[in-house]
């Protein structure tokens, strides 16, 4: 049983999108961390996390999200997540997650739900 | 039926863990939640053990050791870092830890939530981290 962990990014007009693939624990997450502090150095605030392809989560994974999502915001950006299995949710939900992230069945209804301006 | 093993205090050691753990608990565990539960918990505690109390030393070696019979699931994970007293680890306030930009403080609890019984000892010089979950029949 491999255990890999694979992330990807695709932007699309103002959005970018990560696409998780295999397991996210703590020898792992150094790969999101830095696709996130790249975005942040390139302005990116808009952020979608696309975790379909995603087996496993521990809270070093959730502790990502809780580091960054204060300065996206900030910008007035945000980081939102999709594409969960039932498996994925059940640990976000432990941490109450649902109520403080946006978390969506599709990267288009993410798409959909940025609030960004034309020509900002 | 027990079965035990050891592995180095590196966070790389992880993915064995959850193996050592899944090949042991899947044949005896019919619900999938319940397996998920149970290797979510031992990664946490492993993750604990690697980072807090053997501070990434690969040098050094931790123990699990598993015991199963019908009516429980329970794993011991042994190592002799110092001495560890979870009451000093506050619950996670996860609004409070964003504002903070606070990343960790998250295992113990997803440890309580996910087994039935967590508990902490210190015996002979080593710190043994005790976790039931117990079979529904």
């Amino acid at each position: 049983m491999l255990e890999n962990f694979n992330i990807s990014r695709e932007d699309i007009d103002k959005v970018s999108v990560l696409k998780m693939e295999g397991y996210l624990d703590a020898n792992t997450i150094g790969e999101f961390e830095r696709s996130l502090e790249h975005l942040l150095d390139q302005k990116r605030y808009n952020i979608v996390t696309d975790l379909s392809g995603l087996n496993y989560i521990s809270s070093a994974g959730l502790g990502v999200y809780m580091g960054f999502i204060e300065d996206v915001r900030a910008e007035k950006g945000d980081i939102k997540l999709c594409c969960l299995s039932d498996k994925i949710f059940k640990v976000f939900d432990l941490l109450g997650f649902p109520a403080l992230f946006d978390i969506l069945p599709s990267v288009e209804s993410c798409m959909e739900s940025f609030n960004i301006e034309d020509g900002k | 039926m027990r079965k035990k093993q050891f592995f180095k205090a590196s966070l790389e050691s992880l993915k064995s863990v959850r193996q050592f753990i899944f090949h042991i608990i899947a044949p005896k565990i019919e619900d999938r939640d319940t397996v998920d539960q149970i290797i979510l918990a031992v990664d946490e505690a492993a993750t604990n053990i690697i980072k807090h109390a053997l501070e990434y030393d690969s040098l050094k070696e931790f123990l699990i050791d598993v015991e199963t019979n019908s009516k429980k699931i329970l794993i011991r994970l042994i190592d002799d870092g110092p001495p560890f007293n979870d009451k000093t680890v506050p619950l996670p306030n996860i609004e409070k830890n964003i504002k903070n930009k606070k990343r960790g403080g998250l295992g113990i609890y997803m440890m309580k939530q996910t087994m039935d019984e967590v508990n902490f000892s210190r015996k002979a010089g080593k710190n043994y981290t005790e976790m039931i979950k117990y079979c529904k029949h």
